[in-house]
């Protein structure tokens, strides 16, 4: 069964405007794209700097608008959802970024952090809330001590951690990691890989791997896909 | 605020000197040994009283004493001491009585000096009041009207360039250039005119309440531009994208994650703005539109001060210029304090 969806997406960026702001020169990203994530399995997405393949997660995750083409979340295309089916979308799709110190608010300790979707979506107990956390913790392979810290508290890996954690506490179908590994290093970038396999394997939840180093995508993915020059390509 | 005390000292010594300010600004009928509004018409322009510890034979008092003054010429205010009289200046003295904090009835001042005896640490105006007095009342009008005024410019400013920022495009647009309207008026001259759209004789509280309106209504345009310059950084960050993800709503991500991350600058610059409100709150005063006489604030007291020939006579006159000083300077240096305070950790 598909969850995600995209077809047929062309996206363009403006590159020169004119002085009373009329694009005159923009540059094609995506031409077309088309791509299908099936329920458990985990798609990479391959692809030179720049060449739209964070574009096109923004673009599943209606970060973005594309120019034409729909996204279809369980075959139903996103615009046309209902208040609530948006919202049930919302919860589940969720995304990684490749930036840890990025993408976690500083001002927020970790338990804030983490269940904040729980907050947002559901009205959950403080008790429950305190459950599915530590559960989670215990999941991603945080210590519980670490609940309210601060982020700039915190190493590389255990932030990686704490947005995985953030993005699979309400147990999504579809998760989008934008190189969820290429600002740690090394040795870290093995055990945050083990984790995905893990959360694959437990959780069964969908990928879509951004990536640009095959590496670390050939030991999770189940297809692969490649951007080039703004079109789709399969396998390599 | 160890840290901040460690690093900047003048910073927490202007602190300390604001604290004292307040306090003074909430016991002020306590402290002042008179009210702002009794006059001793047989002691205009009388100088600052000095206060002595050795008599005229060169013996120690323990207990201080002030002498008594006499006007000997009404025309030129010239003084005489009166060596006979003698007056200890003593600490809880019984006074003129007054409500502390506003409700507990009292007649005990912080000090003065008894049977009929005067002492004037700054002198006095020329209906023979207090300076030193109306000074510690003036300090009322002058420290809540910035803070007052702050707090209505930044909810403002925080709201209009939060949404501004936030939402981009078209809203953005209108937003910022109706600001930058607002913006190019030379702010006094809008003052003026705003002022004088209400009638000059109406009570004191309304004209304190009129003036800081009127101070906010200027004083927020500046702080909403940089707010939106801030916003539109932080709304790219990815924590901001993620609160998205995660099914957060506009307002709940402007309130969650853009507002807090501009608190560290507002704060300062909440601190750097206050002297303004200080400062337009006695340009107004001075020229006789700002609080009335007989209510002392700082400016309607300088505008005593205005006449040379007095000035040079009687310089104790220009002692609310120097309160004046004292507070925005101490307000810029822990404004700046804050600001490195911040800095390091952001």
């Amino acid at each position: 069964m598909v969850v995600l969806e995209c077809v047929d997406i062309w996206k363009s960026f403006p590159f020169r405007k004119n002085f009373f702001g009329k694009i005159t020169e923009k540059k094609e990203i995506l031409k077309g794209v088309s791509l299908k994530i099936e329920r458990g399995k985990t798609v990479a997405l391959m692809g030179e700097s720049g060449s739209g393949k964070s574009t096109l997660g923004k673009i599943l995750l209606d970060l973005e608008k594309p120019d034409s083409g729909r996204i279809l979340y369980k075959n139903r295309n996103i615009r046309e959802l209902s208040k609530r089916e948006y919202r049930s979308y919302r919860i589940s799709v969720q995304t990684v970024f490749q930036n840890p110190y990025g993408s976690l608010n500083s001002k927020m300790t970790v338990k804030e952090i983490i269940s904040e979707g729980l907050r947002l979506n559901f009205s959950f107990s403080k008790s429950e809330i305190d459950e599915k956390l530590n559960e989670t913790l215990c999941f991603v392979g945080l210590s519980e001590n670490l609940k309210d810290l601060y982020p700039h508290q915190i190493s590389g890996g255990q932030r990686q951690r704490v947005a995985i954690a953030r993005a699979i506490i309400m147990r999504p179908e579809v998760i989008i990691a934008d190189e969820p590994t290429s600002a740690l290093d090394v040795s870290v970038q093995s055990q945050i890989v083990n984790l995905f396999l893990n959360i694959q394997e437990n959780l069964k939840i969908s990928f879509l791997f951004i990536s640009h180093s095959p590496g670390v995508v050939e030991s999770i993915a189940d297809d692969i896909y490649l951007l080039k020059e703004g079109r789709l390509f399969y396998g390599i | 605020m160890k840290n901040l005390y460690r690093k900047h000292k003048v910073g927490a010594v202007s602190f300390v000197f604001l604290i004292a300010f307040y306090f003074i600004a909430v016991l002020a009928d306590f402290i002042a040994p008179y009210p702002y509004d009794i006059q001793f018409r047989h002691n205009p322009y009388q100088p600052p009283t000095p206060i002595h510890f050795f008599d005229e034979e060169g013996r120690f008092y323990l207990v201080p004493f002030v002498y008594g003054h006499k006007l000997v010429d009404p025309v030129f205010k010239q003084y005489t001491i009166v060596q006979k009289e003698k007056y200890p200046v003593e600490f809880f003295v019984k006074g003129e009585p007054h409500y502390l904090f506003g409700f507990v009835k009292t007649d005990i001042h912080l000090f003065g000096v008894k049977d009929g005896g005067k002492i004037f640490l700054l002198g006095t105006d020329r209906l023979g009041r207090d300076i030193f007095s109306r000074l510690i009342y003036g300090t009322r009008i002058s420290l809540t009207i910035g803070l007052i005024g702050v707090l209505i410019s930044f909810l403002i400013g925080l709201i209009v360039g939060a949404v501004s920022g936030y939402f981009g495009c078209v809203t953005d647009t209108v937003i910022m250039r109706l600001v930058e309207l607002l913006m190019v008026f030379p702010s006094f001259y809008l003052l003026l005119a705003l002022r004088s759209m209400f009638p000059v004789d109406i009570p004191s509280i309304a004209v304190f309440f009129i003036i800081v309106a009127i101070l906010s209504l200027i004083g927020w345009t500046g702080l909403a531009r940089i707010v939106r310059g801030m916003v539109l950084s932080i709304r790219e960050r990815d924590y901001v994208k993620v609160a998205k993800v995660m099914g957060g709503s506009n307002f709940y991500i402007i309130k969650k994650h853009i507002i807090p991350g501009t608190l560290s600058y507002i704060l300062v610059a909440a601190m750097l703005s206050i002297p303004g409100y200080i400062l337009g709150e006695s340009a107004l005063s001075l020229i006789g539109l700002g609080v009335q006489e007989p209510y002392p604030s700082w400016g309607n007291m300088l505008a005593e001060a205005q006449n040379v020939t007095k000035l040079s006579s009687c310089p104790w006159l220009l002692f609310p210029g120097v309160a004046i000083f004292t507070v925005i300077v101490s307000f810029n240096l822990f404004g700046d304090a804050l600001r490195d305070y911040f800095d390091v950790k952001v």
